[in-house]
């Protein structure tokens, strides 16, 4: 394997990073020096209580958000040194989020909820792959459903085909089983990590779900903006079963 | 087509507040629709009003005016305006040094006298008539001549004597005119005054009357045949009719028809051919009224301008000028929709504009968190800005709808009522002061007239109130997408709705 083979297998590099924002009048640090490497096509899960900085981590990796210090190079290029331009090009065409309210637009149905995600770009077929893709989804049949006549389950399923309407090369989910009952959320999770079995998409999820964590390739654990720890999933198994440090979770 | 399924979603989810937006732009532009349409109606009212006269095609008419001084008679600036020596000559020399003499009559004869006389404006010679139709804007000219009547009759007093009184504008009688002191038999002496006009019967459609005018019967014929026309009130007065004959300085006339006096130019009671009225006036080749009809209306002002330089002392009121000096609920209804009503279509509109403004932002506001999943997803700024802007300016489309259909109910309401407005119209001569023998009036004070208002739509009109409610609609789309265009994604996807 040559270097350059290497290098490619890189997804995301976060070096010395830090974000710190203002909040009634204090000065709150979400992410303190915090360094990470994320390899493309891996399944990562961000778990840490509220406040730890998960979130403001998955925006740092989505774009939505710039870091005060340090740098996240995504692919090679620092999203910090990104206009806004290139940033929204950026999450249009590499990158697919998931959110835990779903955000879905109400007065939408769920297949133009889909096509809002192709909308900017001029995609010959925008409603038959929003149809395919609620199809891929288990939803084929709710197409024609605004989110209010949909489940939880069924909402996040066409938040879940919309974050894919781009086939995104990272897939950024934050708490997307926050609002789902324990049965339904499992079925998400498989469905999110289960887009990254083909190691062709990189699969971030935010969560505080232990159970969530011991399904993913990498857990790494968050508390006052910092990692704790950075484990695979299977230590993390045998730390769940040896009474290690997953068990602090 | 997607972003307008889009836009047509969001109106329909919004319901109430797009239906408040475009009713408060509706509003605005009803109000604007309703003012301007009132506004044009009351133009048309005074077009209708000033018709008789700028309908027969007289862009302006020129006299020669007595020039009065603003000195006044006594140091404390009191009392009545005094003329120049010059001007007094001229009214002099205008009106003769008659004098009724009676020591030249035997006491207790009878006696019987007529004279013409200027009340208040100066004749030049005809051929500045020509003069004038020469001058280039000028389509075509006619002279006439109008003159104060004055017929004196009665016995001489036992006693009388004449003398030199201080008649005012004067100084010892100098305003011309027969000037007669009665010591004894006041009531043995008839004054009559009639006010006559001499037409140019060869210029028809161009002069102080024209068979357009004329009510009863008819025009003057072209011949030499010593012909009247009365106007309407004074045949009225004197129960006169076609056919009938009326005398003056001792000639009698055929009624052959009866005229409605132009409002706003120069009235008088009777008509008569102008060679006839010179002939009698004594002032042969003399007139003191030109009409004047420009080759086009850009021109009137060029021309009045190029007149009065050309033609010493001229005084020349155009169509505008009338304008001006209409009064009666016609001017005071203009007045109020020109203060009043622009005011209120300003502060209607930018009301409209501020309430569709403030909905649109608290609209943005509601939806931070939607604007900042679109921005997540990777729409770029402009397409966030124009899904804005494009709800915005599609509940302009509304308002404006609604605008133009509350503009033609307020039209309507107007025209259903039709309030009758009054035009008063001063004519020139009342604008100076009188100088008509024994104190008589000026030839005519002011005539009045009646017109229906309409409320008048344009196309023009009902396009501007469209315009205007969607540039309401892109105001208060522009507030709305400045809001968006700095929402950042992160913050908007921290917002709690």
């Amino acid at each position: 394997m040559t270097v350059a083979q290497l290098d490619r297998r890189v997804a995301y590099e976060l070096e010395g990073v830090s974000r710190r924002y203002s909040l009634g009048g204090h000065e709150v640090h979400a992410i303190r020096e915090l360094d990470l490497v994320v390899e493309a096509g891996e399944s990562l899960v961000v778990v840490g209580p509220s406040g730890s900085g998960k979130t403001t981590l998955l925006q740092l990796l989505g774009g939505l958000d710039r870091s005060t210090r340090g740098s996240v190079l995504f692919e090679g290029r620092d999203l910090a040194h990104m206009g806004d331009r290139e940033l929204s090009r950026l999450r249009l065409e590499t990158f697919g989020f998931v959110f835990q309210q779903f955000n879905l637009i109400p007065t939408l149905t769920a297949a133009q909820n889909v096509e809002v995600a192709l909308a900017p770009r001029r995609v010959p077929e925008r409603r038959a792959t929003a149809l395919r893709l609620l199809d891929s989804v288990g939803l084929g049949s709710r197409a024609n459903h605004v989110p209010s006549r949909l489940s939880g389950g069924e909402q996040q399923r066409v938040a879940i085909a919309r974050a894919l309407a781009n086939e995104p090369h990272v897939l950024l989910a934050d708490e997307p089983t926050g609002n789902l009952d324990s049965e339904t959320g499992a079925e998400i999770i498989d469905l999110l990590l289960g887009l990254s079995a083909e190691g062709t998409r990189t699969v971030v999820v935010v969560t505080h779900d232990v159970g969530v964590a011991a399904r993913a390739g990498r857990v790494i654990r968050m508390q006052d903006g910092r990692v704790l720890d950075n484990t695979a999933a299977a230590d993390l198994a045998a730390g769940v079963r040896t009474g290690g440090p997953a068990s602090a979770l | 087509m997607f972003y307008l399924t889009y836009i047509l979603a969001e109106l329909r989810r919004r319901m109430g507040r797009a239906v408040l937006t475009a009713l408060g732009l509706g509003i605005g532009v009803g109000l604007v629709v309703t003012v301007n349409a009132l506004s044009r109606g009351l133009d048309d009212a005074q077009a209708a009003v000033l018709k008789p006269l700028t309908g027969v095609g007289t862009d302006m008419s020129v006299t020669r005016p007595i020039d009065v001084g603003s000195s006044s008679s006594n140091s404390n600036g009191v009392g009545f305006p005094q003329l120049s020596d010059k001007e007094r000559q001229e009214l002099e020399a205008e009106n003769g040094a008659q004098r009724f003499d009676f020591r030249k009559l035997k006491p207790g004869s009878r006696f019987s006298t007529d004279n013409f006389v200027s009340n208040s404006q100066l004749s030049f010679p005809a051929s500045n008539v020509t003069k004038i139709s020469n001058l280039s804007g000028v389509s075509s000219a006619a002279g006439g001549l109008t003159l104060n009547a004055v017929h004196v009759s009665g016995t001489v007093p036992k006693q009388s004597e004449t003398q030199q009184p201080g008649t005012f504008g004067s100084k010892a009688g100098a305003g011309g005119g027969p000037v007669i002191i009665q010591r004894n038999g006041p009531r043995s002496v008839n004054f009559d005054s009639i006010t006559v006009t001499g037409v140019d019967q060869h210029n028809k459609e161009l002069g102080a009357i024209t068979p357009g005018q004329i009510t009863s019967g008819r025009y003057f014929s072209g011949g030499d045949a010593r012909e009247a026309i009365l106007d309407v009130s004074y045949a009225a007065r004197k129960n006169k009719k076609v056919g009938d004959t009326i005398s003056l300085a001792g000639k009698t006339y055929t009624i052959v028809g009866l005229a409605k006096t132009p409002i706003g130019g120069s009235s008088a009671d009777l008509y008569i051919k102008l060679s006839q009225l010179q002939k009698a006036a004594d002032r042969v080749g003399r007139v003191n009224t030109v009409y004047v009809r420009a080759t086009s209306l850009s021109q009137v002002s060029a021309v009045a301008r190029h007149i009065e330089q050309t033609i010493d002392g001229a005084s020349v009121t155009t169509a505008k000028d009338l304008v001006d000096r209409i009064s009666g609920s016609l001017a005071d209804a203009k007045n109020v929709a020109s203060k009043l009503g622009t005011a209120l279509s300003i502060v209607g509109l930018l009301a409209a504009f501020l309430i569709a403004s403030l909905l649109t932002l608290a609209s943005v506001t509601k939806r931070i968190r939607e604007l900042g999943t679109l921005k997540a997803l990777g729409w770029p700024q402009r397409l966030v800005v124009r899904q804005v802007t494009g709800e915005s300016l599609l509940q302009g489309l509304l308002g404006g709808l609604l605008g133009v259909l509350l503009g033609l109910v307020g039209a309507e309401l107007v025209s259903v009522f039709a309030p009758s407005l009054t035009a008063t119209i001063s004519s020139a001569a009342s604008q100076l002061p009188t100088f008509g023998p024994f104190g008589q009036g000026a030839v005519t004070a002011s005539d009045s007239t009646s017109v229906t208002l309409h409320a008048s739509l344009s196309p023009t009109l009902i396009l501007g109130a469209f315009v205007l409610a969607l540039l309401g609609g892109l105001v208060a789309g522009a507030v709305g997408s400045m809001r968006a265009a700095r929402l950042r994604p992160a913050d908007a996807l921290r917002h709690i709705d």
